[in-house]
């Protein structure tokens, strides 16, 4: 029993490496070791992408350098720790300092050339938008050996099938379902090991595939309410006043995107949270979400 | 001597409203709770179910347009079916439906809501403002609406007063309103303008003032031209340079307009304070296949303001002139020119006002405020035997009856002084008629279905005769009140007919009604919330007491017996005052604070005991 749901954590974390969440995965992988210590690629996936730089997955295309390096620093800020970027409905508003280890995940964007074809998307996420992936991991469950090849054998940037347009078959839905199940277990383990953006990152991967899954959407609002109360309490009091700390030519230092600037330009001394959370137009948890990272990177603060 | 009650005077405008008030004889402004004197007459409900009114409302319109009402006071008093309506609605971001009797329902967060409720809610609103500035509540008001308005639309007004809590002493007329604010009543005698472009509309009229009486000789305007228009020539600039230097259209995205919006709207006030000004929106957006997001940053002048705005300025003269015309008023003959509107501010449109009537406009109040002190002054002259000011009620649109070929006769011309009544003497237009419809119209148009049917009534039983021979005495009154009864008697018989009618805002008195009602639940509910929080405040106060004075405490009691029980008692209340703060239930956290502060009153007692002791 724990052998099976071992490796059904190995491949949750096979998606969530994916999603550029190497933390996560390995808390996966390690938690797969303690419930099956003999699991080979358990160990092998934690040794070698365990340097951050993910030179274990050498055909995974390398970033631009503009697309590696994190943005450029602001003078006006502490020296920032890298954050991962959290993958919800929609892209978060705060574009992530990427660590290497996550930006090796996103291909180079030429703008000479014409953009790459779009992902098949029931490997894509919304969170994906606008960057587009040259290169798929394809997980355990898929017809491929996975066990048999080593993680290198994984990688291709063409074999990807395209996404059906018939009804699945029998054993496409039975194989679709075990997917589901893998990430679902995968999404509660994590949340058992309070990473919940992990979580949230493997059950939007669920959604993709099964958007109308039962389990998925009741793990999905168990998430979001999690998430929603965890960036809640890291501002404080809902009523309280936010204001900006930095000056106006100071705030294009930062690296954000534009909900984030559209959210940091309704911060202006006179509105609190809870009515910036009214006059957003984006979710409740994606706007609490920004605020947290502003909030946590000393942009915003509360007098 | 018991404190009078307060009154305030209120400038319900298109686009923003003011609250104002006299206090020591100085009319003055009430700000609202963000300190700002202009509250946008805009209502919304968020994504979130959240109502919102005011500034917070207008810095979501742009995001939630669905769910977010600006302008109803284009609205406020109209039939859905008329063309008017028909072609306003197409410009509309909220969705209108009509109600029961041809009157307009808007849709908001899926429920459908009178106009007057939304001005209601902004009225609610300025009253909130005021009665936190005057520490007690606030009933009575006088209200402005613009000369043109019709019976119909100063009823739906009251009726918005009083959905919101208020009675309306008296709606007087805008340019009214900004003649008193200048004490014209007193000091002046003649012709006077005034020049209104607000943020949506443009009105100019011409008051003549005599012995204190307030006439509107004339009155015209354009209703889909102010401010916001001018906002629309920098936005369109902006888009513009941005898809010159980037290939984007900001104007496709609702985030990135919004924010041109705000950008638009100060830089335009600042360019009349100011030659240049910086406009820097930064992220403004994220180019499309990503990348980091762009930043606007430009520099705007004044010159360049004046510049795509020009036609804009131009229009307000030509309309200007065509209201004075009509009026046969010519500049000259005009005492003063009053400038009222935030857009007056703007030196082009005071250099252009300043060279068509050839003198220098009144300056002495802020034009946005003026309406709002006027009706204040009016207000308090209302409430206070001492005050001088007489306002006479004028007629705001003219009074008539349908003739035979489909045409209006007017009876009684529009600003015509009530109470007043006049007669005249009509005849049959057909062989053999034996009955006579009577339609009471209002309106200006010569064409008889291009006014407004007030209301109808039959004269039966004519002597079978020629047409021309049977003569009819039409007789059309209106009373102090505002009332309006026709008769009509047939003049050999002496055989009579009337009707009586009083202006409807669109709301049947059953729908006033029971919108009252729902009205006061809300109202308890918006008093229950202002409890809560007060409560959790001093909750809040109580326990950050309590955690100052416990360290101390258990430093002076520890190891006593008074530093087990107490202590642990202590600290069980102000657990439960943190668990209290986090809920909603008023009871719990009324408890909590008693918890506490028989706690904290133990603690005090401790310490002063000890302290007491200590050499």
């Amino acid at each position: 029993m724990s052998v099976e749901r071992a490796k059904k954590l190995v491949e949750a974390g096979v998606w969530l490496r994916m999603s550029g969440d190497q933390e996560g995965a390995r808390r996966l992988f390690e938690h797969a070791l303690k419930l099956d210590p003999t699991n080979e690629r358990a160990k092998q996936l934690l040794e070698s992408p365990s340097s951050p730089h993910g030179q274990s997955m050498p055909a995974i295309a390398a970033p631009s350098d503009a697309d590696a390096a994190p943005a450029a620093q602001n003078p006006f800020l502490p020296a920032q720790t890298p954050s991962r970027s959290i993958g919800l409905e929609v892209d978060w508003g705060l574009a992530a300092i990427l660590p290497e280890s996550q930006a090796v995940l996103r291909a180079p964007i030429d703008p000479a050339e014409p953009p790459p074809p779009p992902a098949p998307p029931s490997l894509g996420s919304a969170w994906d938008a606008g960057v587009q992936e040259q290169t798929v991991l394809v997980p355990e469950t898929t017809q491929l050996d996975v066990e048999a090849a080593g993680p290198m054998d994984l990688l291709s940037a063409d074999a990807v099938p395209a996404p059906p347009t018939a009804a699945p078959s029998p054993a496409a839905a039975a194989s679709q379902e075990a997917r589901v199940q893998t990430m679902v277990q995968g999404a509660i383990d994590l949340m058992g090991l309070d990473d919940h953006s992990g979580a949230m990152d493997l059950i939007l991967k669920a959604q993709k595939i099964a958007p109308d899954h039962p389990d998925v959407r009741q793990l999905r609002e168990r998430s979001e309410r999690t998430l929603l109360k965890m960036f809640e309490s890291k501002l404080g009091p809902l009523d309280a006043v936010p204001h900006v700390l930095l000056k106006q030519d100071e705030v294009i230092w930062l690296n954000l995107d534009h909900r984030a600037g559209f959210v940091l330009a309704q911060i202006d001394g006179t509105i609190s949270f809870e009515d910036l959370f009214a006059v957003s137009g984006m979710s409740r948890l994606d706007t609490a979400r920004i605020l947290a990272q502003l909030k946590e990177q000393g942009v915003i603060s509360v007098s | 001597m018991p404190e009078r009650e307060p009154v305030v005077g209120i400038d319900l405008g298109t686009t923003n409203s003011v609250v104002a008030t006299v206090r020591d004889g100085q009319a003055m402004v009430i700000a609202n709770r963000t300190g700002q004197n202009l509250t946008p007459s805009i209502v919304a409900v968020a994504k979130s179910g959240k109502r919102l009114v005011g500034q917070i409302a207008k810095r979501q319109a742009v995001t939630n347009p669905e769910d977010t009402v600006y302008a109803s006071k284009r609205l406020i008093g109209r039939k859905y079916s008329t063309e008017r309506v028909q072609q306003y609605l197409k410009t509309l971001s909220y969705r209108v439906v009509p109600g029961d009797h041809d009157d307009l329902r808007i849709v908001l967060a899926g429920r459908e809501v009178t106009v007057p409720e939304i001005s209601a809610a902004v009225l609610r609103e300025l009253k909130l403002d005021a009665e936190a500035y005057f520490g007690r509540p606030l009933t009575k008001a006088v209200i402005t609406v613009p000369a043109y308005f019709n019976d119909g639309q100063r009823q739906a007004t009251k009726d918005a007063g009083k959905i919101a809590g208020l009675d309306v002493l008296r709606i007087i007329n805008e340019p009214t309103a900004a003649a008193l604010a200048y004490g014209f009543g007193k000091n002046v005698s003649g012709k006077i303008a005034v020049f209104d472009l607000g943020g949506g509309t443009f009105d100019i009229s011409v008051l003549e003032i005599s012995k204190g009486v307030f006439d509107v000789a004339a009155t015209g305007g354009d209703t889909l031209l102010g401010g916001e228009d001018f906002d629309n020539r920098v936005i369109e600039a902006l888009v513009f340079g941005f898809a010159k230097d980037h290939g984007i259209d900001l104007r496709k995205d609702r985030m990135a307009l919004q924010r041109l919006k705000d950008a638009a709207e100060k830089a335009k006030i600042e360019l009349s304070s100011t030659k240049e000004v910086q406009i820097n929106l930064p992220f403004i957006c994220t180019p499309p296949g990503g990348g980091s997001a762009l930043h606007l940053q430009r520099a705007f002048t004044r010159e360049k303001l004046e510049e795509l705005t020009e036609d804009l300025c131009e229009k307000t003269i030509t309309i200007a002139d065509q209201v004075l015309g009509e009026a046969k008023v010519r500049p000259d003959q005009l005492r003063e020119v009053i400038l009222v509107g935030g857009m007056t501010r703007m030196p082009r449109v005071v250099e252009k006002v300043k060279k068509y009537f050839r003198r220098e406009p009144c300056k002495g109040v802020h034009p946005e405020e003026v309406v709002a002190l006027g009706a204040a002054v009016q207000a308090h002259a209302l409430t206070h035997e001492e005050s001088q000011v007489l306002l006479l009620d004028v007629t705001p649109q003219s009074l008539g009856m349908a003739i035979a070929g489909g045409y209006a006769r007017r009876l009684i011309p529009k600003n015509t002084t009530v109470p007043t009544s006049t007669t005249e003497l009509f005849t049959t237009s057909k062989d053999c008629q034996t009955t006579v419809k009577i339609m009471v119209l209002q309106g200006e148009s010569e064409i008889a279905r291009e006014n407004e049917l007030l209301g109808e009534f039959m004269l039966n039983g004519l002597r079978e005769a020629s047409r021309g021979e049977v003569e009819i005495e039409v007789t059309f009154e209106i009373n102090s009140e505002g009332i309006v009864s026709a008769s009509a008697c047939d003049k050999e018989t002496g055989q009579q007919q009337s009707i009586t009618v009083t202006a409807t805002g669109g709301l049947t008195p059953d729908e006033l009604g029971k919108i009252l009602e729902s009205q006061s639940d809300y109202l308890m509910e918006d008093r229950q919330l202002e409890e809560l929080n007060s409560r959790k405040e001093q909750l809040e106060a109580t326990i950050r007491e309590v955690q100052d004075l416990l360290p101390k405490v258990k430093q002076i009691t520890g190891g006593s017996e008074f530093g087990v029980d107490a202590l642990k008692s202590g600290e069980e209340s102000l657990h439960g005052g943190i668990e209290a703060l986090k809920g909603r239930s008023l009871a719990a956290i009324v408890h909590s604070t008693d918890q506490l502060t028989r706690t904290l009153n133990a603690f005090r007692g401790v310490i002063q005991r000890v302290g007491s002791q200590d050499p």
